[in-house]
């Protein structure tokens, strides 16, 4: 592994972490930290819980890289641990301090204000579906994103937001319904 | 920072630097969270746009924590208690805080304790000399050379947190090492964490030793303040010399000490009496003293 590892796919590369290949490790860390971090920072608003999270996410990777069974991206098989890495970060400090300094970073008040230049150079498609999404509540889309875009059962998601399951459940079902009325 | 091309036929590098920054609204957000995972092009013209410091941290940590392989029973213990991880994780990687460590410490002790046991049970003016009736000092009948005995448990007993403060500082016998020189903590503050936790555990067993002598029980309490003094000193010292120096010195010095001043008064326990208490009671205060004053000086090994 130590010959230019720069070449190796990730895929081998995980595999070489669960053989305990130090530089295996460090050079996934290399490949994905960056986006991983960018990806975390989004969903919580300390960028200490975000760091220790990202930590705990290839430390659980050099513990636990066996449970790759080689199917599927690396990149979203990291994202699944990292989240829930965030989740258990997120847990940690609310009990530690029960003031909740967690935010869940909302996108709305700024993100609504994007300017029109933004808008031109983003060029993704803003049909009905952006507009429907945008239109939601903040809590009811910080539900779907943890449900849907970051794969998350409701329980799980519950600990993210510091809900209980139930409410995300109630909040996805709600959001669903607006979204089909909106798109229909 | 510029917009590097994105080698993407997907997304352009523009949408990916608005992700960057946050100004994407959640629809177009989350079009590119989905899109990430299995774009490694788009990966790391994000990452480009990450502070490089920040990484280079974070990875320094990683690979340290790696390595550490196995937190090991204390740490896991102090963790269920509340400790804080990092704090668990630094206390459990000092080397004077590992089984094999303390298992030593309580050989050495018991093989000491046991020789005196041994050397009384023998000669009941060995006993006599230890100290009776609650006075400081008891001179010995007769034949001087018999206390002469007693003199390593004396010597030896108040050094032991010496030793643990020594090897705790050692980048050579310290696993965490890489940790705790990336670690984002005062350094006056790591000194007191762990300092605090090797002299604590180390002053049980000498303490239990020093009950289980035949003499009387504030032995093990007159124990308490000379080896504070001479962790504060050799922790004081270090600011100066390198560290090791600082502990063998205090170590010589103590060495030196107690046996002048058992010579001078026929005694082994004399360096121990109202007199020693005072001087170190003095030299713990100047210690702490120093440590305060150059508390930015400090600079061990483990500590980077």
């Amino acid at each position: 592994m130590s010959q230019d590892v720069e070449h190796v796919a990730d895929s081998a590369l995980v595999r070489a972490v669960a053989a305990g290949d130090e530089l295996a490790l460090a050079e996934l860390y290399d490949r994905h930290a960056g986006w991983l971090l960018v990806r975390l920072r989004r969903r919580c608003a300390s960028a200490d819980i975000v760091e220790l999270a990202l930590q705990d996410t290839f430390l659980n990777l050099w513990r636990n890289a066996a449970s790759y069974r080689g199917q599927g991206e690396v990149g979203a098989f990291l994202w699944g641990i990292a989240i829930r890495r965030l989740i258990d970060a997120v847990r940690a400090d609310r009990r530690r301090d029960r003031v909740n300094q967690l935010a869940f970073r909302d996108s709305t008040a700024d993100r609504l204000m994007a300017s029109a230049e933004d808008e031109v150079l983003l060029g993704v498609a803003h049909g009905q579906l952006g507009q429907a999404l945008s239109r939601l509540s903040p809590e009811l889309r910080a539900a779907i994103q943890a449900t849907v875009l970051d794969g998350l059962t409701c329980a799980e998601a519950g600990r993210l937001l510091g809900v209980p399951a139930g409410t995300i459940k109630s909040r996805c079902h709600r959001a669903r319904m607006e979204l089909r009325e909106a798109l229909t | 920072m510029t917009n590097s091309p994105v080698d993407c036929a997907v997304l352009s590098a523009a949408v990916v630097a608005s992700y960057a920054d946050g100004r994407l609204d959640a629809a177009a957000a989350w079009s590119v969270e989905a899109h990430l995972p299995g774009c490694p092009a788009c990966r790391t013209a994000l990452s480009a746009r990450v502070d490089a410091d920040r990484l280079a941290r974070n990875r320094a940590v990683v690979l340290a924590r790696a390595g550490l392989h196995d937190p090991g029973l204390a740490a896991r213990a102090l963790r269920r208690c509340g400790v804080p991880e990092h704090i668990a994780v630094l206390l459990g990687a000092t080397p004077s805080l590992r089984r094999s460590w303390l298992a030593g410490l309580l050989l050495v002790l018991a093989i000491v304790v046991g020789a005196t046991q041994l050397a009384a049970s023998l000669n009941p003016a060995v006993a006599q000399n230890l100290g009776g009736g609650g006075q400081f000092s008891v001179v010995a009948a007769a034949g001087s050379a018999r206390w002469l005995g007693l003199l390593p448990f004396f010597i030896l007993a108040p050094m032991v947190p010496l030793a643990a403060v020594a090897t705790a500082f050692s980048p050579v016998l310290d696993p965490a090492y890489r940790l705790t020189a990336a670690a984002p903590v005062s350094k006056i503050w790591l000194l007191c964490v762990r300092s605090v936790a090797v002299i604590g555990a180390s002053l049980v067993p000498a303490a239990i030793a020093a009950l289980a002598l035949p003499g009387p029980w504030w032995l093990a309490l007159a124990l308490l303040l000379p080896a504070l003094a001479m962790c504060a000193s050799a922790l004081g010292l270090a600011t100066v010399v390198p560290p090791l120096a600082a502990a063998a010195g205090v170590a010589a010095g103590w060495t030196a000490v107690v046996t002048a001043a058992a010579l001078a008064a026929n005694t082994a326990s004399a360096a121990f009496g109202p007199a020693g208490q005072a001087t170190a009671a003095v030299v713990l205060a100047a210690a702490i003293t120093l440590i305060l004053v150059r508390r930015n000086k400090i600079d061990y090994g483990w500590m980077g």
